[in-house]
């Protein structure tokens, strides 16, 4: 695997782990949050519910400069985003003919699994859909 | 063991979805949306609709 193909593997697992930890932006979550906290609790629990709010800022602050860096490094291998959108094309034209070969080979030997092998490759299965769902979200959240 | 090399398989396809998770990303961060052109990465899209629409056709035909 050469080093580009790792570090877009990574910063895949940022932007997944971003998009699940925080589920909105975050410009969205804490204004929201401390309102509620402010009508609702008494002033001396603040430290509890702020700290822990501010907590996950940094971390997700920690997370951009991440992926920042990570891109910066492509960049400098003379990656660029026409190149990255030809890659991902080609992928996923690899992908679609993988699915086909998988479905054939299947078709064959289905009756040769057993229900519990059956249900391990169908939760593999839900995991690469997830994967699938979240880029075709990454896209539309991109095109607008 | 024939589950293996079926799982290997769902793996591998796995692994590439996240390398084009990972291109969608750079052009995200790089602000790269007016070099790929919308209409491309449209089109992008509509091919990773097919793929998931052949993800959950072959998880139809797998689950019990």
């Amino acid at each position: 695997m050469d080093k580009s193909t790792n570090l877009r593997e990574k910063l895949s697992e940022i932007g997944r782990s971003k998009y699940w930890a925080e589920g909105a932006p975050e410009s969205v979550i804490v204004p929201t949050t401390l309102g509620l906290v402010g009508t609702v609790l008494e002033p001396w629990t603040f430290p509890f519910i702020v700290s822990p709010l501010l907590a996950s800022g940094v971390y997700s602050a920690y997370k951009t400069l991440k992926v920042r860096s990570m891109v910066e490094q492509l960049k400098k291998q003379g990656y660029t985003p026409e190149q990255a959108f030809k890659n991902a094309v080609k992928t996923v034209g690899n992908i679609s003919n993988e699915l086909d070969e998988l479905k054939t080979g299947l078709k064959f030997d289905i009756t040769k699994l057993t229900p519990k092998e059956r249900e391990k490759l169908a939760e593999w299965l839900r995991g690469a859909i997830g994967d699938n769902k979240f880029a075709i979200k990454e896209l539309d959240a991109i095109i607008g | 063991m024939m589950i293996d090399k079926y799982i290997n398989m769902v793996t591998g396809i796995g692994k590439k979805l996240q390398s084009v998770v990972g291109d969608i990303e750079f052009i995200k961060y790089t602000r790269g949306v007016s070099d790929v052109g919308i209409e491309n990465l449209r089109s992008l899209r509509s091919k990773l609709v097919d793929t998931k629409r052949k993800l959950y056709d072959i998880l139809d035909f797998v689950r019990v």
